[in-house]
């Protein structure tokens, strides 16, 4: 059995060696003539597989093969991955390059400017008043979350009193996910909060824009919310907690 | 000619650190779609092509349709969601509410069960969760005393309560508007 498949081996290696030499010592043959109608069978051929959607589930009895249960089941197991393969080829062909284009550019923007220019912010949002709510709730989540990004957004709670932190932290950690329609670079890993929904508005047709911009804009007024709830919550939980 | 010299080294230094820098970003952005992105689309294709080709998805959409195609819906979800018990176990890695987000989008917006205006609600009704899971971590990445974190755990998880569903409301007063156009 061994000497066999050696045989074999070598005589593939052979032909792997000598058919380039045979064919280059032969004039270079002309292309061969495919007659239309097979030229044109084999084109609707591929444009039927490359049409045919590979989510569509197709009934038993209208299936072109009929071989029987087993081949039936053989083909719906194998579906549910070319259903997925599809899916996965439309997201890598339709996001990936803009997400690499654009991370490119804001990445290097960050490391142009500099993060640690934000550390002045953040020393100006701990201070106490009501015109800081906005530093602090809008301004210094945004900017650390842009130019930290999830999860190293949240070490500017340095520079804030104990009593902001946890405010501070919600704020934050609740601005990771509405910027991603328009700098998925805050937080790649967690894209799909944003692009599971995204690609079904893409799927009907329409533009991204739109949804993007005011995803951001909501966002912000929820954090500044967030931020300013949370803070009363927790000088109340404080002071019961010191009462105690 | 020294000074020559010096602008020159100067103009060199300068244009390499930009270069520099932009080449280290397209390193970067790769890596992260690399290393984060891509494997995540991976799984989520995976779970894409299973219940879509077998029906699950459908299943469990209909499902939750009730509770997704209409703001009332959308509210109630999100407080579900942002229940205290619930909110942290839900927090992980954002993979629950990627995953709900995808089932919605693909099924139920791709069919127009929801309206396409209410994907704005639906991206907040689906995250009152964010960071739950992350507060203490996220409170000693910024320094907090162990005093802090034991108020700021329950503050945070309870404000939430009350601010998710304040977000689906803000979320729905902001989808006016949106994908206004008749109906297809």
């Amino acid at each position: 059995m061994n000497k066999l498949r050696i045989l074999f081996v070598l005589l593939a290696l052979v032909a792997l060696v000598a058919l380039p030499m045979v064919v280059s010592a032969q004039d270079a043959p002309a292309a061969p003539e495919i007659p239309a109608e097979v030229q044109a069978a084999v084109d609707a051929a591929f444009a039927a597989r490359a049409s045919r959607d590979a989510c569509a589930y197709v009934a038993w009895d209208q299936r072109a093969s009929d071989e029987g249960a087993l081949a039936h089941l053989a083909e719906d197991f194998i579906g549910m991955f070319q259903c997925g393969g599809q899916v996965l080829v439309g997201l890598i062909g339709g996001i990936v390059p803009l997400l690499v284009v654009l991370m490119t550019f804001v990445n290097a923007l960050i490391a142009l400017i500099g993060a640690d220019r934000i550390d002045r912010v953040g020393e100006w949002a701990a201070r106490p008043g009501l015109v800081y709510y906005p530093v602090r709730y809008i301004l210094l989540p945004i900017l650390a979350v842009f130019f930290l990004t999830n999860p190293m957004a949240y070490t500017m709670g340095r520079f804030l009193p104990e009593k902001y932190k946890p405010a501070f932290y919600d704020s934050a950690v609740s601005f990771v996910h509405p910027p991603l329609g328009l700098f998925p670079h805050v937080n790649p890993g967690e894209f799909f909060v944003w692009g599971g929904i995204a690609a079904g508005i893409t799927s009907l047709g329409l533009g991204l824009g739109d949804l993007a911009i005011r995803y951001f804009i909501v966002g912000v007024i929820v954090i500044f919310i967030r931020g300013i709830v949370t803070e009363r919550i927790t000088a109340i939980m404080w002071s019961r907690r010191d009462a105690k | 000619m020294g000074g020559f010299n010096a602008f020159l080294v100067t103009i060199g230094k300068a244009v390499g650190g930009v270069v520099g820098a932009l080449y280290q970003a397209g390193r970067d952005a790769v890596d992260q779609v690399l290393v984060n992105i891509i494997p995540f689309m991976a799984f989520i294709s995976l779970v894409i092509g299973i219940i879509l080709y077998t029906g699950i998805g459908s299943a469990l959409a209909n499902a939750l349709a009730p509770l997704a195609n209409n703001v009332v819906g959308l509210v109630v979800l999100s407080i579900i969601i942002a229940l205290p018990f619930l909110s942290p176990v839900l927090g992980p890695g954002a993979v629950i509410a990627q995953v709900i987000g995808t089932l919605l989008g693909s099924t139920l917006i791709a069919q127009r069960t929801i309206p396409p205006s209410l994907a704005l609600p639906a991206l907040f009704a689906i995250n009152p969760q964010v960071g739950c899971d992350f507060i203490p971590v996220g409170l000693a990445l910024g320094e907090a005393e162990p005093e802090t974190v034991e108020v700021g755990v329950p503050a945070v998880l309870f404000s939430r309560l009350i601010t998710g569903p304040i977000s689906v409301v803000i979320a729905y007063l902001f989808s006016f508007g949106l994908y206004d156009q008749p109906a297809a």
